[in-house]
This record gives structure tokens, C-alpha cells and sequence, in this order.
């Protein structure tokens, strides 16, 4: 047993290579095509129904338009009371506010449950638990009130606020399992270089939880980006509708929905969330392997 | 002093056969640390470390959160509607024995979540350990995979979905090709469950990133030990990946109940938010919204969001009880 | 006055239920000024809501324009919304004793909003109702006073896809003299004669068009008292007439059937040309027409002459409410006034929420409608000389009888429950929901 892990040497694995592991390669390529395939078919489906014409996105279900009507995207662009940039600006703000707000104050309430023995942890814990379990449909009122009384209704504090103040539990739950799993000899090993709790949450436990990190920008963005109720509730001004309100301003269950202006605006909401989640995934990276050791 | 000499600590313990964890339990926490101060001093100063971690979130908790949860439950004994309640006492308790449209509901949200949730993140695990490995291309599957996910409650789905399940949709077509006559999957009440079942497993993509980063944070040394010590690829899988990843797996669990305990929006896609065809999709949260806003009948709402959130605080009192049986952390506690 | 603060109920519960904290006190006190229910200072600050989709905003934003126009010191904060959204978001503000000024209205909502104080009475304060149909006044009025005024007026129809019609090799019926019977028949034989199907279905589960069938028979689906006024027999002969129709293949299986409903009315078989009739109210024609890329005609319910009575009915399309606990009464009054009367107003509006419940201004934009919104005037003209008094506002409740009526139809449709047992359980489920 040696005591560090030295480079292994290449594995006689050249054996086996000619043939078969070509093939396996392909077969396994195949089958992720192929399942691809199926998780791709919703974006291809919206993608055909904003260029088609209205009389045909129902009454026919194929992809490819009999006529290709660009006009979908000008005209969604420009229908609503604001052209869509706005919209897109108004979510991006609120967006933003969002994901600073979870990275900094959930990573350090997690931090404080998963590390540091203060008395009541496991009350507080589960306390932060249920504050997940309560349907949003019942505190809403309530919640209301308040920052009704705080003249915040029609301002885009009561959605980045409480972000601010780590009321997604999901992400510090998310992150403590993290923390967690990291072994504990590193936070020791920092202590003993002289970092005091917060020299060790930042220098130590952050870069270790990139992965979590990551996962958390990603979720709050998606999560935020598509969140419609909250953003209904809150922002009535026709100023300040986000993304989500703007597309439901295409439609009327009983009168008129412009179907094609719907849809390409959907494509084109979808355009930074996609573009996020690209972005960010290269930051799902090997946290202890690239900081760790070599 | 570097994170290189922790470094060696694990491979020596993996090397050793046994999985990371409380089976082999690393030295006792810090001796040097408490050699050099006082035992009380070291706590005092952890206690107002965690309060000052904690801070944003005792504030949260105090001024948004708690209050409004206690405003429900008070509301939940008041026969609160559109700005006005009276206090009823346990009336809106007494009502549920008495309600066979909410006894439904449990029914079919625990359906769902009992098959959907295993199902889910079976596929999530699966595709994340596929998708881990280093292979050219594999940053576009993720994407592609995660597709799904990020289209939300997005009408497109809803509309897309039907056409797909619906009598003269797309598996039909391909169940004719085999000669076998299909139904109308979202629309009929024995079957409409099962397609929300499909989407709900269809869009794995939030657990499934959610076990990718667990994977990228399990050190390599890890492997590399275990590739030493001459383990295959199952064999590494089993001893080393699968402790590693517990931790998350048991995040999902939770949190993936909790969520489809409160599965809302995926009814819309079939129903509209009615719950239809014949109540076959009325989740819980679905009914409570129905009383709550199409009934104005805020009282019972909460009275039934409160016994909603008994049901998932059992089931994730019960899942971390079970937890300290297959859940391995690091920090060895 | 009385109720100025109608939400102070709402207030003292929630902070006695402790969710202000100690800071609650002052901000309580501070924010009970805004709405003293309109005094002589108003703000000139308005909240205006509506729901629709993009070109109602659009207009609808120029309206605002020109009234902004003509009223200095004024100013409106706008807000459009979708149908379902709007409900959510009007629930919650009105409970948080924060409604907004001005907003739409809806027949199956007014009473539930009226009776919890929500409302203000729009009767004497300086709205003018006197080119205001008498009909559309009284569809917004509870215990004599107004809480909403009809925007425009609608009508149920059955709606007749020409071109299939023709294909079938059936003739065109005489609606003014057909019954019942003869609709079934109708729709048998339409679907025998073509490839599309006679009826989608998708309307049996409509509580205004079994209250035009109940009306027929004098009878009607609400009491004025706010009961439930239809016999079980007239029920039961609705739900066999529903069983028949299916059974005899003239509507799609109960699973089509589903769907179509769910899918809503652009996805239904009438909209994508593989249905030749359905029941919808006039003013869906003109969305309808566009997605199907063709023309529809207009037909009136049946039974009308055969009955006790004729059952049809005009329906307000929306009401224009203003909240008890506006900021500027006076304004609010002038915006609903210049809503309902001012010429540029109607101009911009046309017949989109409806045919306009002004019966000069009706009279003065007829020629200027476009074709769609021409078609339903047309019918709308037709019909009206024929009429009796409409059914009375729907009861504290009814918001929640469509679905209840809806999950019924279903569960016949899958002969989960039989005919009989349909109209029980509807009778039990809105019996409770309407407290009854």
C-alpha cells in the first residue's frame, strides 16, 4: 500500500480495443440517440408550432410547417403592451437578485448545520425542513399581507428578498447533504493552519462545493426564470411583468390566443435558460480532484 | 501545511476494503485542536460562528416564513374567505373524515409518488453515472437530457402531451402499426395517472444534475485506490460510488417526496387544473387549490395543507430514521 | 361609512395570529388610511385590471390613453392579465386588502366577491346608466343595488361549420322552429352523412346551456332566492339526451370527449374542422373562425318555440366593478363612466367584450364591426325581440359549479355513474357548494 496515490500505470486495457470496444462505443452512442430522441421531441414541437400558421398547429401534428411564418417572431416580439426585451430584462433582474441571494445565504446557513455544533441544530434543522412542506397556495395570503404593509407589492423585493434570506431550503438542505459528504479532516486541517470558521467556509468548504454551487445557479435561474405565481402576485404593473406573465398575455381560454406568437416567445424565453444551464454545467467539475490533490 | 497531506488520509482507510464512513470511522474529531484551548471556549465560539452563518436565514425564518405558516394554521380554524373569517374551532378537521373527494386525493397522490418518485430517480441515477464518464460529447446529452426539465409547466408541454397520449396521438399511431388499438391515454380515468407518472419520470433532469455533482465531488483518489487494490468497474461502483453518493441519493429521496406530495402544475397539462377525467388527477394540493380559490373556502384549504404537511413530515421523519441505516457522510459524526 | 375598511376582519385574524411579529402594529395602523373608501380627497391614483389576450391589451391601453387625456390629476397603473391568472391574482389582493380600483368582472364570480364586501355600489355615484340596457344593469344588481355593469352582451348559439354541413348531405335545420329531437337527429344524421363528427361534445357539461334547457321548461338552474331551481326529471332528461347521442356514435367516445374539453376551445373538433357543431357563446366566434381558417353560421339553441317558454338568454359578457376600498372614488366612477359611454372608448373597443350593453353606442358602432364581431351582433339583433327576463344572478358559490358539473359529466360519459345518479350527485355537490 503506498501512501499517495501515484499516477496508475496505464492499464493493459489494449487488448480489447480493435473491435468490440468500437462497436460497444457505437451501440451505446446509439441508444443515447435514440433516448435523446425522445427527451428532444418537446423542443422540435414547439419549435415547428411557432412557424407554423395558426390553422395548422392543431389540426396537424406533424413537425414541418406547410409555410414557414417568421412573422411569429416579429409579431410576439411586439404584441404586448412592452416589447418582449423588457420582459426579459424585468426576469433577468430578478434572476440575478435570486441566484447571488441563494449562493451566499443558503451556502452559509448549510455550512452552520452540517459543520458547527451550536445547541437546538436538530430542532432548527427540522424546522427548516417544513417550511418546504406548506403548500405555497395557503402562505400566500399571508405572505402578501406583509409585504403589502412593507409597500413592496409592485416592486421586485418580495421576490429576491427571501432569497436573500435563504428561504429556499431545498438549496441549504441541498447543500448541507453536500458539506456533508466532504471529509472533515479538511476543515480540521485548516484549523489547524490558523483559519478561523468563516477562513474555513470560504476557503476550504466553497471551492470544494463548486459542484453544489453550480447546481444551485442552475436551479434558482431555471426555477426563477419559469416561476409564474409568485411573479403574478407580486408584480401587477404592466412596468414590471417578467417573461412567464408576459407569455400568458397571448392567451384567452375563451376569446382569442395568439398561438404563434405564443410559441415563438416561448423559443425565445427558452434562448437564457438554456444558454444558463450550458454555461453553468462546465462548472459541475470535479471539486476535490481539481483542488485537491495533483 | 496542504490539503495534500489530508489527501492522504482516505486512500489509505479505502484501501483498506471498507467503504468511507461509519463502518470505518476516521480518527476522533480535531485531538490537537482541543489540546490547544479550553473545551468551553472552543464551543462558545462555535455557537456564535453558527449564529452569524446563520443569521440571513434566522431573519428569513422569522420575518417571512414562520409567520405566514402560523397564519395558515390559525386560518385553518377559521372559515376564512376573500378578506373574512370567523373562528370555527375543528370544524374544517371534522369535515375531511366526511369528504370522499379528499380521501381521492390522498389516494392519488399517493400513487403517484410512490410510483413516480422510485421510478424517477432510478432513470436520474442511471443516466448521471452514464453520463459522468469523461466521453466526447457527453456535455450534449446532458444538455439534451435536461431539455425536458427546463421546459417547466411551459402550455407547449401541456398541448404537446396530448397530442403525444391522446386517442389519435402519437403512441396510438404506433401501437397501430403493431395492430393493437390504443386508448385515450390522458383522458381516460384509469390510464390519465399513469401518463402523468411518464412525464413526471420524463423530466428527471433536476435530480439527475443533482447526482452528477455528487459524483464530481467524489475524489478520484477514491478510484484510483479501488483500482489498485484491482476492483472492477462494478466492484468500484458498489464499494466506492454508491457509499459516496448516499448522501444525495438521500437528498433526492427526500426532497423528490416532498415535491410530488405536492405536485400541482403537472395536472394542468391533463385537465386543465380540474383534476379530471373524473377526479383520476386530483392531487391533493389540486383539490386544496380547487377549495381555496375556485370555492373560496380558504379555511379548509389550510386545514388540508396542514394534514398535507403531516403526512410529508412522517414520511421524511420515517426516511431520516432509516437514513442512519445506508446514509455515509464524511464528517463522521 | 359603514364598511370602509372591509377587509379589517382579514386584518385583526391575521395579527392575531401572530404573523406581523412586534413590528406589526404601526405598520397596520399606517397602511388603514389608504382606503377610507373613497372620501372627497381621492389620490388620483388608479389600479385598472383586466384579463384578455393581446390585442384586447392593446386597445385597451389606448383607452387608458385617452381618458389620461381628458383627465388631468388622474393616473392609472394598468395591469392585463390571462383568465385563469387574473382569478388567482384578484383572490389574493382582495384578501390582502389591496384590490385593485377598477377591474372586470365575472357573472360566475360578482356574487361571491359582492358578498364579502368587495364591491362598492355603483348606483349613484356619478356613473351614467341611462343609455345602459335595462337587461345588463339587472344582470349586475344584488338586493337592488349594481355591483357590476354588464361591458357587453353575449348569447349562447350553436355554431355550424358550413362546409362540412354541406358534405354531410344534410340540410341547413330552421332554428327558430327546432326542437330537441330534432337537434339529436340532426346530429345523427350529420355524422352518418360525412366523415366528421356531428357534435363534439364538449358542452353537455355547460351549466348555461342546461339553464337554457331548464328554462324551457320554466324552470331555471337558480332560484332568485339562490337555490337550485330544476326538477330531477329535467335533469335526468339532459343527461339521457347526452347518453343517447354518444350511444348513437353522433358525438366522439367519452375519452375524445375529455380531451376536446381539456384541450380548450382552439384544439376542440369545431375549431380544427373535424367537427361540424358545438355550443359556444357568440362572442368565441371570431377566434374560433381563425383557427379553423373558415367561416362558421350561427344557429340558436333548440327548443325554443317548443317549450313553455323561450330559454335563451343574453349574457353579460363581463362587468366593469369597482373595489369598496378604492384610493379615488370620484376617478374610478369617471373611468367606468368613460368605459362604458364615451364614443372613443366603444371605437377602440368595438364588440370585443361583448356587444356594447350602451344601447346608443351599440346603435353607432354596428356598421363600424368587423366581420366576426358583425356575425354575432347580427344574431344577437335577431334573437333579441324573442327574449324573456334572464335567469338571476348566480349564487354565492356558483363559481364552483362548472367544475362540479364538469367531473359529473365524466364520470356519465364513463358510465361510472348512471343517469340518475349524475343528477343526484350534481344536485348534493352544488347544493354544498352554494349553501343551499
Amino acid at each position: 500500500m503506498t501512501e499517495t496515490p501515484t499516477p496508475a500505470p496505464p492499464r493493459p486495457r489494449a487488448k480489447q480495443r480493435p473491435a468490440t470496444v468500437g462497436l460497444k462505443r457505437f451501440v451505446f452512442h446509439l441508444v443515447l440517440i435514440a433516448a435523446a430522441m425522445v427527451m428532444i421531441y418537446p423542443l422540435l414541437w414547439m419549435l415547428s408550432a411557432s412557424l407554423k400558421p395558426i390553422d395548422e398547429i392543431f389540426a396537424d401534428p406533424g413537425l414541418l410547417p406547410s409555410s414557414w411564418e417568421w412573422g411569429n417572431y416579429a409579431e410576439g416580439w411586439n404584441a404586448l403592451p412592452h416589447p418582449f426585451e423588457k420582459y426579459i430584462w424585468n426576469s433577468m433582474l430578478i434572476v440575478a437578485g435570486s441566484i447571488l441571494g441563494n449562493l451566499v445565504s443558503c451556502s452559509m446557513a448549510a455550512y452552520a448545520f452540517a459543520r458547527l455544533r451550536f445547541p437546538m441544530r436538530g430542532m432548527l434543522f427540522a424546522v427548516m425542513l417544513g417550511t418546504i412542506m406548506l403548500p405555497i397556495h395557503v402562505v400566500i395570503i399571508p405572505q402578501y399581507i406583509l409585504f403589502n404593509n412593507l409597500g413592496w407589492v409592485d416592486t421586485f423585493w418580495p421576490l429576491i428578498v427571501p432569497k436573500l434570506l435563504a428561504t429556499d431550503a431545498f438549496f441549504v438542505f441541498l447543500m448541507v447533504q453536500f458539506i456533508r459528504g466532504l471529509p472533515k479532516e479538511l476543515d480540521e486541517a485548516a484549523s489547524i493552519d490558523g483559519c478561523g470558521y468563516w477562513g474555513t467556509y470560504l476557503r476550504v468548504i466553497m471551492p470544494l462545493c463548486m459542484p453544489a454551487l453550480a447546481t444551485t445557479a442552475i436551479f434558482t435561474f431555471i426555477w426563477t426564470w419559469n416561476d409564474f405565481y409568485s411573479q403574478l402576485i407580486y408584480l401587477r404593473d404592466v412596468d414590471l411583468q417578467t417573461v412567464p406573465l408576459a407569455l400568458r398575455l397571448f392567451m384567452d381560454s375563451t376569446g382569442t390566443t395568439n398561438w404563434g406568437a405564443l410559441f415563438a416567445m416561448s423559443i425565445v424565453a427558452l434562448g437564457p435558460i438554456f444558454g444558463f444551464f450550458l454555461a453553468g454545467q462546465r462548472y459541475l467539475v470535479r471539486g476535490i480532484a481539481t483542488t485537491g490533490i495533483k | 501545511m496542504t490539503d495534500n497531506d489530508v489527501a492522504v488520509v482516505r486512500p489509505k482507510q479505502r484501501s483498506s476494503g471498507a467503504p468511507p464512513g461509519p463502518a470505518a470511522s476516521g480518527p476522533p474529531p480535531s485531538p490537537e485542536r482541543a489540546r490547544r484551548r479550553t473545551g468551553a471556549s472552543i464551543r462558545s465560539r462555535e455557537r456564535w460562528a453558527a449564529l452569524s452563518f446563520l443569521s440571513p436565514w434566522l431573519i428569513g425564518l422569522l420575518a417571512i416564513t414562520i409567520g405566514p405558516m402560523i397564519a395558515s394554521f390559525y386560518l385553518s380554524f377559521t372559515d376564512y374567505s376573500l378578506g373574512y373569517g370567523e373562528w370555527v374551532g375543528g370544524e374544517n378537521y371534522a369535515r375531511m373524515f366526511d369528504d370522499p373527494r379528499l380521501a381521492n386525493a390522498i389516494k392519488v397522490t399517493a400513487v403517484y409518488t410512490f410510483v413516480s418518485v422510485p421510478l424517477q430517480l432510478a432513470a436520474a441515477l442511471l443516466l448521471a453515472i452514464v453520463l459522468d464518464r469523461g466521453l466526447r460529447g457527453m456535455a450534449f446529452y446532458r444538455s439534451i437530457f435536461y431539455l425536458p426539465s427546463l421546459l417547466g409547466g411551459s402550455v407547449a408541454i401541456a398541448i404537446m402531451w396530448r397530442q403525444v397520449f391522446g386517442t389519435e396521438g402519437l403512441v396510438n399511431q404506433v401501437l397501430a402499426l403493431f395492430g393493437i388499438q390504443g386508448e385515450g391515454w390522458v383522458s381516460h380515468p384509469d390510464y390519465a395517472l399513469g401518463t402523468l407518472i411518464i412525464l413526471h419520470v420524463w423530466t428527471f433532469g433536476s435530480p439527475m444534475i443533482i447526482f452528477l455533482a455528487g459524483l464530481r465531488q467524489i475524489p478520484t483518489m477514491y478510484y484510483e485506490a479501488a483500482k489498485i487494490d484491482g476492483a472492477g468497474v462494478m466492484q468500484r461502483f458498489v464499494s466506492v460510488t454508491l457509499p459516496l453518493l448516499t448522501p444525495i441519493i438521500f437528498f433526492n429521496l427526500v426532497l423528490q417526496i416532498i415535491n410530488s406530495f405536492q405536485s400541482f402544475t403537472q395536472a394542468f397539462i391533463i385537465s386543465s387544473g380540474k383534476g379530471g377525467p373524473a377526479d383520476s388527477t386530483m392531487f391533493l394540493t389540486l383539490y386544496l387549490y380547487d377549495q381555496g380559490f375556485t370555492q373560496f373556502d380558504m379555511g379548509y384549504a389550510s386545514a388540508i395543507a396542514w394534514l398535507l404537511l403531516a403526512i410529508i413530515a412522517i414520511f421524511t421523519a420515517l426516511n431520516f430514521l432509516m437514513s442512519k441505516f445506508w446514509v455515509f457522510y464524511g464528517d463522521n459524526d | 361609512m359603514q364598511s370602509s375598511n372591509p377587509s379589517g376582519v382579514s386584518r385583526r385574524t391575521l395579527a392575531k395570529a401572530g404573523i406581523f411579529g412586534a413590528a406589526s402594529a404601526p405598520l397596520l395602523a399606517a397602511c388603514g388610511n389608504g382606503d377610507g373608501g373613497g372620501g372627497a380627497e381621492g389620490d388620483g391614483e388608479l389600479d385598472f385590471w383586466w384579463w384578455g389576450s393581446d390585442p384586447r391589451h392593446e386597445y385597451t391601453q389606448k383607452i387608458i390613453e385617452a381618458f389620461l387625456a381628458k383627465n388631468d390629476g388622474v393616473t392609472i397603473k394598468p395591469s392585463p392579465n390571462e383568465f385563469d391568472a387574473y382569478w388567482d391574482a384578484l383572490n389574493v389582493s382582495v384578501s390582502g386588502n389591496n384590490a385593485p380600483d377598477v377591474l372586470q368582472q365575472d357573472e360566475r364570480y360578482l356574487r361571491d366577491y359582492a358578498d364579502k364586501n368587495a364591491l362598492l355600489a355603483l348606483d349613484d355615484i356619478g356613473i351614467d346608466l341611462s343609455n345602459i340596457d335595462e337587461a345588463a344593469i339587472k344582470a349586475g344588481q344584488l338586493n337592488g343595488e349594481t355591483y357590476g355593469i354588464a361591458t357587453g352582451l353575449n348569447s349562447l348559439c350553436l355554431m355550424v361549420n358550413p362546409v362540412l354541413l354541406e358534405a354531410s348531405g344534410v340540410a341547413m335545420p330552421d332554428d327558430k322552429a327546432w326542437t330537441w329531437d330534432d337537434f339529436k337527429q340532426f346530429v345523427i344524421d350529420v355524422t352518418n352523412g360525412g366523415d366528421a363528427i356531428g357534435n363534439s361534445g364538449i358542452s353537455f357539461n355547460n351549466e348555461s346551456l342546461f339553464n337554457v334547457f331548464a328554462r324551457q321548461k320554466g324552470e331555471s338552474l337558480y332560484t332568485p332566492e339562490g337555490e337550485l331551481g330544476f326538477s330531477e326529471a329535467t335533469m335526468n332528461e339532459w343527461w339521457q339526451m347526452v347518453i343517447d347521442l354518444r350511444d348513437a356514435g353522433a358525438t366522439p367516445g367519452a375519452s375524445q370527449i375529455v380531451e376536446a374539453y381539456a384541450a380548450g376551445q382552439d384544439q376542440a373538433p369545431l375549431a380544427t374542422g373535424t367537427g361540424v357543431t358545438e355550443f359556444y357563446w357568440t362572442n368565441q366566434v371570431g377566434a374560433i373562425q381563425k383557427v379553423l381558417g373558415g367561416d362558421l353560421v350561427l344557429l340558436r339553441i333548440p327548443g325554443e318555440s317548443a317549450g313553455t317558454q323561450p330559454g335563451m338568454y343574453l349574457k353579460s359578457a363581463m362587468f366593469w366593478s369597482i373595489a369598496r376600498s378604492t384610493s379615488d372614488q370620484e376617478a374610478a366612477a369617471k373611468l367606468v363612466d368613460f368605459l362604458l359611454n364615451d364614443d372613443a372608448s366603444i371605437d377602440l373597443m368595438l364588440g370585443d367584450r361583448g356587444l356594447p350593453s350602451n344601447t346608443a353606442q351599440r346603435d353607432r358602432v354596428l356598421p363600424m364591426l368587423p366581420p366576426d364581431q358583425a356575425l354575432a351582433a347580427d344574431f344577437i339583433a335577431a334573437l333579441t325581440p324573442d327574449l324573456v327576463e334572464g335567469p338571476p344572478v348566480p349564487p354565492v358559490g356558483a363559481g364552483g359549479v362548472a367544475d362540479i358539473m364538469l367531473g359529473l359529466y365524466e364520470t356519465l360519459l364513463f358510465d361510472q355513474t348512471s343517469v340518475e345518479e349524475t343528477t343526484a350527485g350534481f344536485i348534493e355537490q352544488t347544493n354544498a357548494a352554494i349553501g343551499a
